[in-house]
């Protein structure tokens, strides 16, 4: 026992038996016990409630208190306080109770009369037991708090995995991609070539029989006329795909990009009007010239254009906005903090935006519309290649393309591209020819 | 016609059988005469014999191409002189740079409209001076 001073809260109506406690107590050699004695179970918790008791020594048979509900009330109250019971009775069962409630100890006063010894050595096993108790009982805290922040730290490691690996899953997707894009490429100017040689025979043919069938009019020169415009609609699309696949050098030169944008709605003037379609430039005049190919990007915004007109067949309205930004947001696919993401978070950028109030894009194709061939267009109107042709520029020129959509309300197409670029590259800068 | 382009000898050179037949159709039509050849060495055995005012040469072709059967042209003392236009499906700025450092003087890419590669026949007979104008 390290404590050499204790205090005792006695709680004993019976003044005989106090004074016998009393005098146990003050008979011990190496501990300096103070007692305080009251003799109600009321006026003991009044004293606990000060603290600084080290043991309740309490009776059983007290006038505000019967039997054991002595012990619970005393224990509810005690804070840890050890308690030890006092009691007349040699009775085992009424011993187990009062331990069961709370006690620490259970001493027979005829026991402690025989052997003083008794109290005092029960007193400090007590302090002790309940020492050590505490003791256990802040380990077991401890160990909690310890499995809880292991558990917190577990939770954010595998957060962490968990957006590692999405990262990896997006950057592989990107990958496919890429391929797939590489492969069709290779695919288109192998196929090319093997349509546009029968498509020369044909167009040979048409001119064999033309002087003929021209001298007779009628039907048949207008049908070698159809077949003419066949064979240069089919020539078209083989060298739109051609030029999907076939990398076009890029030459930048440093570009308003409100150059760009007029010189494209320019283009689209009558047929907006005939659309009924409302045009709006939203760009500050002084936006910074950038790094363009400007046929290249011209390219680029009527395409998004005629799509965003596509998308209105009852008219609306097209807004086109240009604004310097710094990139704060990481949802982006290309913005964040690693370095092989296009823009870095808190990067400056200029950021193009070409709203329409149509029809918008179904969620479930929104993930397809860069995909070359992907077309919803009706067969004959688009081969589907006018979305993946723009993307491939926009990354030849180190931006990223994205696209925002709601069903029924219109689509956001958004250009993010960088205030400065030394890096010119050709498209999708795979280098081949 | 034919007192205006004095028989001019066009040996087209080309894998498919049918671009080779409808080509001296038409420039037969033309007033040239033609004579055909189905490969590159094949061609550029005619070229020697024939001595045609003009060569037009196919790119893409099984064994010997084009490209490679322009430079023998160009590398044999008895075809050098004749202008070869090259006329392929392809078209890339490559094949393009390709066919004019190679010494071509045209490239047509298919398909072509017969007026346009008659027109090329003739600058390229006449700029090399030898059966383009009348004798």
């Amino acid at each position: 026992m390290t404590q050499s001073r204790v205090t005792v809260l006695l709680i004993e109506d019976n003044p005989r038996d106090a004074q016998i406690m009393q005098e146990a107590l003050l008979e011990a050699k190496e501990t300096t016990f103070v007692v305080e004695w009251v003799d109600r179970v009321s006026k003991g918790l009044d004293r606990l409630a000060q603290g600084t008791v080290d043991l309740v020594l309490t009776g059983l048979q007290l006038p505000d208190s019967e039997g054991l509900q002595a012990v619970t009330r005393i224990h509810a109250h005690a804070n840890g306080v050890p308690i030890i019971v006092l009691t007349s009775l040699d009775d085992e069962a009424l011993a187990v109770q009062a331990l069961q409630q709370g006690a620490q100890d259970y001493l027979v006063k005829g026991d402690i009369q025989a052997s003083r010894n008794l109290l005092v050595r029960s007193i400090r096993y007590a302090i002790e037991r309940s020492r050590t108790e505490e003791e256990r009982t802040r380990l077991e805290k401890d160990f909690a708090a310890a499995l809880a922040a292991a558990a917190v730290a577990d939770r954010k490691r595998a957060a962490e995995l968990d957006e590692a690996y999405q990262e990896l899953k997006r950057t592989q997707e990107m990958l496919v991609q890429a391929e797939k894009m590489a492969a069709v490429g290779q695919l288109a100017s192998g196929i090319a070539h093997e349509v546009k040689n029968p498509l020369g025979i044909i167009l040979q043919c048409v001119n064999y029989l033309e002087p003929e069938l021209n001298a007779k009019g009628g039907s048949q020169a207008e049908i070698l006329q159809v077949m003419r415009e066949a064979v240069k609609t089919s020539d078209k699309i083989v060298r739109g795909l051609l030029d999907f696949s076939r990398p076009t050098p890029l030459e930048l030169k440093p570009t308003p990009i409100l150059t760009v944008i007029n010189a494209s709605l320019a283009l689209v003037q009558v047929q907006a009007h005939d659309k009924k379609i409302r045009l709006t430039t939203d760009a500050a005049p002084n936006l910074p010239p950038v790094m363009l190919d400007e046929h290249q990007m011209e390219q680029v915004f009527i395409n998004l254009i005629l799509n965003a007109f596509h998308a209105m067949p009852q008219g609306g309205a097209l807004t086109i906005r240009g604004r310097v930004k710094r990139l704060t947001e990481a949802r982006t696919a290309g913005v964040g903090r690693r370095t092989n993401d296009t823009f870095q978070i808190g990067e400056t950028a200029l950021v193009c935006e070409i709203h329409d109030t149509g029809t918008g894009i179904p969620k479930e194709i929104l993930p397809n519309v860069f995909n070359p061939f992907f077309t919803t267009k009706p067969p004959g109107e688009g081969v589907g290649l006018g979305l993946a042709i723009t993307a491939s520029i926009i990354q030849g020129h180190q931006g990223i393309i994205y696209i925002e959509s709601e069903e029924g309300r219109g689509t956001t197409v958004s250009i993010i591209l960088p205030l400065s670029s030394a890096k010119s590259h050709t498209r999708r800068g795979d280098g081949r020819d | 016609m034919d007192e205006t382009k004095p028989q001019v000898t066009v040996l087209m050179i080309d894998d498919e059988s049918n671009a080779r037949k409808m080509a001296k159709l038409l420039l037969e039509r033309e007033g040239y005469r033609v004579v055909t050849a189905a490969n590159g060495e094949e061609g550029l055995l005619l070229a020697k014999v024939e001595q045609p005012s003009v060569v037009l040469l196919d790119l893409v072709m099984p064994k010997m191409d084009g490209h490679e059967t322009l430079r023998r042209l160009r590398d044999d003392q008895d075809t050098k002189h004749i202008p070869v236009i090259m006329v392929s499906a392809r078209g890339t700025e490559h094949d393009i740079a390709s066919s004019f450092r190679l010494g071509a003087v045209f490239h047509v890419e298919k398909p072509y409209e017969t007026k346009d590669l008659v027109q090329k026949i003739q600058i390229a007979v006449t700029l090399s001076g030898r059966g383009g104008a009348p004798s």
